[in-house]
């Protein structure tokens, strides 16, 4: 479970993220939109612990991420946009070394690894030194890292940058199989083909402050009935830039 | 508190066996170069080391060696340890605060204190090695000339350790605590630190200087106690460069009780620092990274500055698109501060001692005096230029790096983008370097001819130094490096500062060198020395066509042919 009460981040004279207060369930997929500079990825380096909220608290299966942080991110995973790993690791490497973090005996990584590289098609190039990836290859990579020691809370940020089609389906599974076993699913994504897909509820963030909150179903609502998430995000953020 | 520290330094030593495991893949000759010239270097500055003990071993100074070698190791160990805590401070301010590693590691369950622990040592390994390269030679020259014992060189290397481990703690925990309580830019506070300390140790220098001139005017031997008492505080026993110093001389006399007292003494101050860093950073370094996230940029107006606008005017002589390059690089450079703040410190030493010459008018003024100095001037300047070049234009092109298919998805001709560089350079060192060197002959009251042929001998240099590192930068670009540093330390950045070193050592030696020689008048040859002149000119001229065109033409080549 995620919560974030009241959550305010300043740059300087700009509200970055302005009061905002959501819960998101366990086993609940959650999808975060918005327009570019909405406020998207610091909320999200405000849920990994990454930036301080000026106002408010962050908890993370009821820890609070800024005072308890290694409890909090023990049951975290967060795969940003731009992943990072060491390039003269291997994805072998790379994957025990994150393992061997989070306390998982050497078996059980071994185990843990031989499942992901089966699940997300990693065998071809696991043991070569990830400076030789494509982004493709790390963007997999780093997914494996953040499910190797089976978080209950994971957040994505942008989640099929990069993906071939064949990859985007499975990340796009194993992210819906993970929420239906229990996980809570965070992802932040621009392409609203895979919100309307996957997510149980979706969120809408413009210029720091959260102007939707709900299901698929109460998102089509806004613009009328109608069909098509597009149509109810351009006219939410069309009513927030007028209003 | 650091637990998760030892699965960190575990794995650091694991990227690092892969990384000596990957220089397989390198060329054998690029291997056998680069150790070839480390090892020159390294025998070079031993034998330099050596000649100098011996030198104050001789039987005129025999017995002010012990004097001297303890002013001696003061003063270097003094300097070493100013320069491996601004080395520290602004490595660690890159690695803690700004790396990607480090946001890769708070999204970890690591405590901060790990993470710091973890980085600093990370810190010390960079900035430390090259300075063991430069400190080694010369513990080992005074262990050969002393005749030390066996066990001097391996405490040698536990000193070295403790004196560089403790540069390194106190460097994080001051950038540590920067970060946490003040609000503007760490970096520019690091660069003014810098400028600052730069212009005191200056101001020490010269105030030394002083004291030594009037002193040798007043006769005696009273100018040793004068000087003696300018350097007292690189000798006071409370600084650790003291403890380092007097234990490699308790090391090498065998007096055991007293090199162990010292080298406790360093080590318990190292640890001491590290520790308060470690405790430290379980409060301070997660707020103080949260600071250095948000910290808030400075707006920059939305039209180009009077400044910007007319530098590009100024470069009415080259392609319009070559100028928005040129500006876009100059911009880069200017809004740096870690850039600008190192070569304001190098060229800023030159022109405070340009200046300072007037103090020393009365012994210049005699021919052989005068010439020496202007040579020597020539000389530091362009290894200065030099320098510059290697450091911030032969990174230039690798450093585009991500912004590659920017420029090479522009309509303008490809090699435009490795001329910009080296109009970039060009422009930057011309103005510098004439400017210093115009001072310099004023000082110096050099008659005109001489003025010319010191001002086409910088030009020239200019050409070839910006023509080097703009095409070697760019036959050898690293683009997948972002720190500058890094990609310095590299093949084609160790090739380049050879063959700038070899080009300004030719160039000098060529124009000024039968001149300035001929004019000393200390010499029989002096007539066929003048007749030298105009020749050396020439093919001085001639080396730096060839300097300025062929690493151009061979970099836009390769540039050429780059797919990135």
């Amino acid at each position: 479970m995620i919560e974030l009460d009241k959550v305010t981040k300043r740059f300087g004279p700009k509200t970055a993220v302005d009061a905002l207060t959501m819960t998101i369930e366990s086993g609940e997929l959650f999808a975060f939109l918005g327009p570019n500079g909405a406020g998207k990825t610091t909320t999200i380096k405000m849920i990994v612990g990454l930036l301080r909220p000026d106002e408010g608290t962050v908890r993370v299966r009821g820890k609070d991420v800024l005072t308890d942080p290694v409890a909090a991110k023990a049951h975290l995973s967060y795969i940003p946009d731009e992943p990072y790993l060491y390039d003269k690791l291997t994805g072998r490497e790379f994957l025990t070394f994150v393992a061997r973090m989070y306390g998982i005996d050497r078996d059980q990584t071994a185990a843990k690894i031989e499942y992901l590289t089966e699940m997300l098609s990693l065998g071809d190039f696991l043991d070569q030194l990830t400076e030789e990836y494509s982004h493709g290859m790390k963007q997999r990579t780093v997914i494996a890292a953040g499910l190797v020691h089976e978080p209950d809370v994971m957040v994505v940020d942008e989640p099929m940058v990069g993906l071939d089609p064949r990859s985007s389906r499975v990340v796009k599974d194993l992210l819906r199989d993970l929420s239906d076993s229990g996980v809570t699913v965070f992802i932040s994504t621009h392409t609203l083909a895979v919100a309307e897909e996957l997510a149980d509820r979706i969120g809408i963030i413009d210029r720091g402050r959260l102007i939707a909150i709900g299901t698929l179903e109460e998102l089509y609502a806004v613009s009328g009935g109608e069909n098509g998430l597009e149509k109810s995000f351009l006219t939410l953020t069309a009513e927030e830039e007028t209003s | 508190m650091t637990g998760g520290f030892a699965e960190l330094a575990l794995t650091r030593t694991r990227v690092s066996l892969n990384t000596f495991r990957s220089l397989r893949k390198h060329s054998t000759l690029k291997i056998v170069t680069i150790a070839f010239f480390a090892v020159i270097l390294w025998v070079g500055f031993f034998w330099l080391f050596l000649d100098g003990f011996r030198f104050f071993g001789g039987e005129e100074l025999r017995d002010f060696r012990l004097i001297i070698v303890d002013i001696l190791f003061a003063i270097f160990f003094f300097s070493l340890f100013v320069l491996l805590l601004f080395s520290n401070g602004i490595i660690a301010y890159g690695s803690l605060f700004r790396s990607a590693e480090s946001a890769f590691l708070f999204g970890q369950p690591l405590p901060a204190p790990a993470v710091y622990a973890y980085k600093l040592s990370e810190t010390l390994i960079f900035s430390s090695w090259a300075f063991l390269f430069l400190a080694l030679p010369l513990i080992v020259a005074f262990g050969v000339d002393a005749g030390a014992p066996w066990y001097y060189y391996p405490g040698a290397a536990l000193f070295f350790a403790m004196f560089a481990a403790l540069p390194a703690a106190l460097g994080g925990l001051i950038v540590l605590l920067i970060a946490r309580f003040f609000t503007r830019s760490i970096k520019r506070i690091l660069a003014w630190c810098i400028v600052l300390a730069v212009m005191i140790g200056l101001l020490w220098g010269l105030g030394l200087f002083r004291t030594y001139q009037t002193a040798l005017h007043d006769g005696g031997t009273g100018w040793v106690r004068k000087v003696m008492g300018q350097l007292t505080l690189s000798q006071s026993p409370l600084l650790p460069s003291y403890w380092m110093g007097a234990g490699l001389q308790n090391l090498a006399a065998g007096e055991l009780n007293d090199a162990a007292y010292r080298f406790l003494l360093l080590s318990s101050t190292a640890m001491f620092f590290g520790m308060a860093g470690v405790h430290l950073a379980r409060v301070f370094y997660l707020p103080a990274y949260h600071a250095t996230q948000a910290r808030t940029r400075r707006r920059r107006g939305r039209v180009e500055g009077p400044f910007f606008r007319a530098f590009e005017r100024s470069l009415f002589f080259v392609k319009p698109e070559l100028r928005i390059l040129v500006v876009k690089d100059v911009k880069t450079f200017l809004r740096d501060p870690v850039q600008w703040s190192q070569v304001l410190v190098f060229f800023g030493l030159l022109g405070v001692y340009f200046v300072n010459m007037r103090n020393v008018q009365g012994d210049v003024d005699s021919p052989f005096w005068n010439n020496l100095i202007n040579v020597l001037n020539l000389v530091a300047t362009s290894l200065t230029l030099s320098t510059f070049t290697s450091r911030f234009i032969f990174p230039l092109v690798s450093l585009e790096g991500k912004r590659f298919w920017v420029l090479k998805l522009l309509p303008i001709e490809k090699k435009n983008i490795v001329y910009s560089k080296f109009w970039f350079a060009f422009v930057g060192s011309f103005v510098i370097s004439q400017g210093l060197i115009v001072v310099s002959d004023a000082i110096l009251r050099v008659p005109v001819e001489a003025m010319a042929l010191h001002a086409l001998t910088m030009l020239i240099i200019c050409g070839g130094l910006s023509g080097l590192s703009a095409g070697i930068g760019a036959i050898y670009p690293n683009l997948r490096e972002t720190n500058p540093s890094k990609i310095v330390s590299g093949f084609g950045g160790t090739l380049n500062l050879i063959f700038s070193l070899v080009f300004v050592t030719l160039v000098v030696v060529l124009m000024t060198l039968p001149y300035h020689v001929a004019e000393m008048g200390r010499f029989d040859n002096s007539a066929y020395l003048s007749r030298l002149i105009a020749p050396g000119c020439i093919l001085g001229a001639l080396v730096g066509a060839v300097a300025t065109v062929l690493p151009l033409a061979l970099g836009v080549r390769a540039f050429e042919k780059l797919e990135a």
